[in-house]
């Protein structure tokens, strides 16, 4: 089967091909960064987390799972990313833990082509990336059993900065480097999104729409 | 620091089954549960909260739903010492869905066979896996309040839908990966089950008032709403 990246903003959304057109879960993903940004929130923080699930909610999202979770790395020989699926197998199902396996494979190439430099590049400068650390958001989206789209949207926030995507993905880190992870499984009320989502677009406004990207793998 | 091992089945929730379900039933649970949680949000934000799933069920109740609460039951180590933290998980989730099984089909052997996994991979885990984890709980200070609430997936008969949601709060302390499957000392767990089932009747009479309001007061929000794409700090 083959897959697709769809970033929004500091999100990355992992999808099955056929899916990657489905605005639902991007538009979303814009939509609460544009509510919690417009609240002064910092990406990462409990208060960014609970509002965006909360958002979520509020637009057709309904919350089937949900907890809170943290953990500490003392390993000094973690390749950061990795250590994002390693965590993610706690919550995620084995084929979507291989889809994140595989995504973050691409991107950490050493000399990934134009196509895929350009995507992790833009995608990676709109990440919340500072001398405090690094945060961003995965987001494996399928259907369910029962047929609706469902996701488990997770923030990861560092305690470290990354000066580079390639830092981030190819090197191993020697210092201890702790990691937050919130995560909450999502599915979607499709006939309430199907009334809504002309809303949504048209407050969001086509230059935030025309910011998602999309990566066929 | 803390660092705390997730014990759910998954992402498909505590329970297995459920495919096969009318688009009607579907319909009616997804705008059942969309009512329900914005209520509970106007309590309590947080998923994970006690408050948030009370409100959530009363919601659901008002709604149409037919709740069967059962009793939370809650173990403590000092009760039953040296018992594995997994098997205690398993045995108060049986003991939560204790009566349940005979009205919904639920998967008590597909759950106790995932608990088992879990057990035999932990207790022997191949050398990678084994050095991962000590690598990951190195030097942690493990002591972990934990909590989730899971809702399950709809199981239709006779053309009801029906599901249980739990909400499960953990507390446990160790000092390797292994006291969760080996014998503890120091922990203590809750599960709180919620069996449900739809009264088509009562929610067929609200039915389109509450599509109606819901879509109407969410698109004036939408309307409403500010918004902003300034960069955003980490933490």
């Amino acid at each position: 089967m083959s897959m697709s990246l769809v970033s929004a903003g500091p999100s990355l959304i992992v999808c099955p091909t056929e899916m990657a057109n489905d605005q639902a879960l991007p538009l979303s993903l814009l939509w609460t960064q544009g509510v919690c940004s417009s609240q002064g929130l910092s990406i990462g923080t409990d208060d960014y987390f609970e509002t965006a699930v909360s958002e979520m909610g509020r637009i057709a999202w309904n919350v089937t799972e949900a907890d809170k979770t943290t953990y500490s790395n003392s390993s000094e020989k973690t390749t950061n990313a990795k250590a994002v699926t390693d965590i993610a197998g706690q919550y995620l199902l084995p084929d979507q833990v291989a889809s994140l396996d595989r995504a973050f494979d691409a991107l950490s190439l050493a000399n990934p082509g134009s196509k895929v430099g350009n995507f992790v590049t833009t995608w990676w400068d709109s990440l919340s990336n500072q001398a405090q650390g690094t945060v961003f958001s995965a987001a494996p989206v399928g259907k369910t059993a029962q047929g609706p789209i469902g996701t488990t949207l997770s923030y990861f926030g560092f305690n470290a900065s990354f000066s580079s995507w390639q830092s981030f993905f190819t090197s191993n880190t020697t210092a201890r480097t702790d990691l937050v992870s919130q995560h909450v499984q999502l599915t979607l009320n499709t006939d309430l999104w199907s009334r809504i989502e002309g809303a949504i677009a048209q407050k969001l406004g086509k230059a935030a729409i025309a910011s998602i990207q999309r990566l066929d793998l | 620091m803390t660092q705390i091992v997730r014990i759910a089945s998954g992402p498909s929730g505590l329970m297995t089954g459920g495919e096969g379900v009318s688009d009607a039933s579907l319909d009616a649970y997804f705008y059942s549960f969309t009512k329900a949680q914005m209520d509970a949000r106007a309590v309590n934000t947080d998923p994970t909260t006690d408050a948030y799933f009370e409100a959530m069920t009363d919601s659901l109740s008002e709604i149409g739903w037919t709740l069967f609460k059962a009793k939370p039951v809650s173990q403590n180590v000092k009760d039953t010492p040296q018992i594995p933290l997994i098997v205690c998980v398993m045995a108060l989730l049986d003991m939560a869905q204790d009566g349940v099984g005979s009205v919904l089909p639920i998967d008590r052997t597909g759950l106790q066979g995932k608990a088992n996994d879990l057990c035999a991979a932990l207790r022997n885990p191949p050398a990678p896996v084994a050095q991962q984890l000590d690598d990951w709980w190195q030097g942690a200070e493990i002591s972990a309040d934990y909590r989730v609430m899971s809702i399950g997936p709809i199981l239709e008969i006779l053309g009801v839908p029906n599901l249980m949601a739990m909400h499960l709060s953990l507390h446990f302390s160790a000092n390797s990966w292994r006291s969760f499957v080996s014998p503890s000392t120091d922990f203590s767990i809750s599960a709180r089950p919620a069996l449900m089932s739809l009264n088509w009747l009562k929610y067929k009479l609200q039915e389109a008032s509450l599509k109606a309001s819901l879509a109407q007061e969410l698109s004036g929000k939408i309307k409403t709403a500010d918004l902003s794409f300034g960069q955003t700090e980490a933490v």
